[in-house]
């Protein structure tokens, strides 16, 4: 812990001259920013001093002690989802475009219904850490493990380099930081919250971050609607006077119907929709709570804060656009100042000048790190609880191989930190967009369906979950190469093999299909013992009993 | 064991609590997909339906659906933990009672 306290000491002492140099540098390097930046690492480093001393068993380590209530997990849960590039992407996109913009955004609300009825309270009811205790609870333990291990690891790697080429740049050009000291910076920070205090310190990170965000956003959307008398159709009629699309911003761009890009958008929408409950971030999270009824809580609560999230930036796109559109302290040769990702940003500016400026720069940041850590953590579950768990210790539950787990879990935060980080700076150049959205279709075709089946069709066999699973992870990512974000946009290739930006409608049947079909043609005396343990789980599933209890605070 | 996982499986309890559950989360879950990818239809094949104005002034049916479906997630979520709360946790409870007894 000494050496927590020296580095924090350190990083004061980094932080301090880069300000001091960057001062005369862009505009957007304020005193308010900086005093709040620091002040949020160092309560975030206090917290992660705190949470070290209480994180000591593996339990701790994967789910805070598993006694987080409903209403802060709730809160957690949206601190995980709600990331950076959501505000500040989304809140640009319905500056650019209007109406696509909440389209996009509501792709990021529907999958929590879906995550509440389908997903929560049995995922309570039948795992102890990660997602892959709840399909391996009948199946064979190895296969399904490496199987649901490799699915989280490449949806948190995927999901982490997006997050990190984002934070790198807008760190750069909010605080004046070089790309690679910020991605760096990022780096030290999450895998220093996620080495020491595991998930209570990363639930604590995400809790202040959320309460943050929403209390940054809520200010600026309720200073937007007071300058229009609190009237949605007055803001939207100065909108449309002033932006360059005029009235087309009130509905879909494209105007014209055609088939390819319908197959996109449903596909891009079950990517979103079922994605949601495929991220293995998210599905740690339900872990951290007492039992099924707080798991329930948790979804409600998270659900109510994400879409109201999403309406508050809804709301600050359209005040950008009347506030910024035509106000040339944002506005050089046409465009935004740094891009559409900077419309939340300099919004601030124009509502509450320098104070709100380096308010929700401040939170941007802890939004980057609130989202990072709870990735980082999750890929190190898979690694340590799953893979090391499984095959090297073989499921020995003592007290030393317990030791030997939450060492693991330790070095491979470690790792994969590392891995992020460099990874992060090799992708500086390129389009990463595309990873998100790739992510989001891993979970939907590999994480998703196995996890569905393993919890509601009793046939599910093994043999079925490991061929279907691997061809539906497979297919997204064979598929994705194939289409216009890689093959064009990264390969530099004329024409892409296939049109569709997002292949989730295809790799979900593939995955959806193969599982049926290898399963149902199963009838290996494996096969017959994993139906015939259906009904031990479903009782389990459905009261909890036999699950283990939570500790108490 | 599984003469005991049979008697479990027939409790009154248990049985009301399988399908108290199945009665409202697969009408719910349909509802929200369905409304979802009704909404995406919409855009990709009728898109102009999306222009006209909902009731005279900027606001356009599509804005007006949008927002509709945040806020039918709202409305989701609240319906199944409200009933949640009243009908499937007493049979939870119930049947967790009656299994005790089994022992």
């Amino acid at each position: 812990m000494k050496k927590l306290l020296a580095f924090l000491l350190l990083n004061i002492g980094l932080i301090a001259p880069a300000w001091a140099q960057t001062a005369a540098a862009p505009a957007q390097n304020h005193r308010i920013a900086m005093v709040l930046f620091i002040l949020f690492v160092l309560v975030t480093l206090g917290i992660t001093y705190w949470a070290a001393r209480r994180t000591k068993t593996t339990k701790d380590f994967y789910a805070a002690g598993g006694g987080i209530t409903g209403f802060q997990n709730g809160l957690a849960i949206s601190g995980d989802y709600m990331s950076a590039a959501s505000f500040l992407g989304i809140a640009g996109l319905v500056y650019t475009s209007g109406f696509d913009g909440l389209i996009y955004a509501i792709g990021f609300l529907v999958g929590w219904p879906i995550v509440l009825l389908l997903i929560a309270e049995p995922l309570r009811n039948l795992g102890k850490y990660t997602f892959a205790d709840v399909a391996s609870f009948r199946l064979q333990q190895k296969p399904i493990r490496i199987l649901a291990a490799s699915g989280s690891l490449v949806t948190v790697i995927f999901y982490l380099i997006a997050q990190l080429v984002g934070a790198g740049k807008i760190i750069e050009f909010l605080f004046g930081y070089s790309y690679q000291t910020a991605v760096i910076g990022v780096g030290i920070l999450m895998t220093l919250y996620v080495t020491f205090g595991g998930m209570l310190a990363t639930t604590w990170v995400q809790v202040i971050k959320a309460v943050l965000l929403l209390s940054g956003a809520s200010l600026m959307a309720l200073l937007v609607l007071i300058q229009f008398g609190f009237s949605f159709d007055n803001m939207f009629a100065a909108a449309v006077g002033v932006h360059s699309k005029g009235a087309a911003i009130m509905a879909p761009l494209t105007q014209k119907p055609d088939v390819i890009s319908a197959i996109s958008a449903i596909s891009l929408g079950m990517a979103l929709m079922f994605g949601t409950a495929g991220l293995p971030h998210i599905l740690m999270r339900f872990f951290t709570v007492r039992n099924a009824v707080q798991a329930r809580r948790s979804v409600f609560y998270a659900t109510g804060f994400i879409g109201y999230f999403y309406i508050l930036t809804f709301i600050i796109g359209f005040g950008a656009i009347v506030l910024l559109a035509n106000n040339p302290n944002y506005i050089a040769d046409g465009k935004l100042i740094g891009g559409t990702n900077m419309v939340a940003i300099h919004l601030s500016n124009a509502l509450g000048g320098d104070l709100l400026l380096g308010f929700i720069s401040a939170v941007a940041f802890a939004t980057i790190l609130a989202v990072v850590a709870g990735l980082t953590l999750a890929g190190s579950s898979a690694i340590s609880h799953d893979l090391y768990g499984t095959l090297v210790l073989k499921g020995d539950k003592s007290p030393e191989a317990q030791k030997k787990e939450m060492r693991a879990s330790r070095i491979s935060t470690v790792i994969l930190g590392i891995i992020a980080v460099l990874l992060g700076i090799v992708f500086e150049k390129q389009n990463v967009a595309f990873m998100v959205g790739l992510a989001f279709c891993v979970a939907a075709s590999a994480n998703f369906p196995i996890l569905l089946l393993s919890m509601f069709w009793r046939k599910l066999t093994t043999r079925g979950a490991v061929i279907g699973g691997s061809l539906g992870l497979l297919s997204a990512l064979f598929l994705v190469v194939i289409g216009p974000t890689v093959w064009v946009d990264a390969f530099h290739n004329e024409t892409a093999l296939i049109p569709f930006k997002n292949p989730a409608l295809f790799s979900m049947s593939i995955a959806f299909i193969g599982i049926w079909l290898f399963s149902i043609l199963d009838n290996s005396a494996n096969a017959q013992k994993e139906r015939a343990a259906y009904d031990a789980q479903y009782v389990r599933s459905e009261t909890g009993v036999g699950a283990e209890e939570a500790a108490d605070h | 064991m599984s003469n005991r996982l049979d008697k479990i499986e027939q409790l009154p309890e248990f049985i009301a609590l399988t399908k108290a559950r199945r009665k409202i989360v697969w009408p719910l879950a349909i509802i929200s997909i369905a409304a979802y990818f009704v909404l995406i239809l919409i855009i990709a094949f009728s898109p102009g339906t999306l222009a006209t104005s909902l009731t005279g002034g900027t606001t356009s049916v599509g804005i007006a659906l949008g927002l509709g479906l945040i806020i039918l997630c709202f409305i989701v979520t609240g319906i199944y933990v409200n009933y949640a709360n009243r009908v499937i946790e007493p049979l939870v409870e119930a049947t967790k009672k009656r299994i005790g007894e089994l022992k």
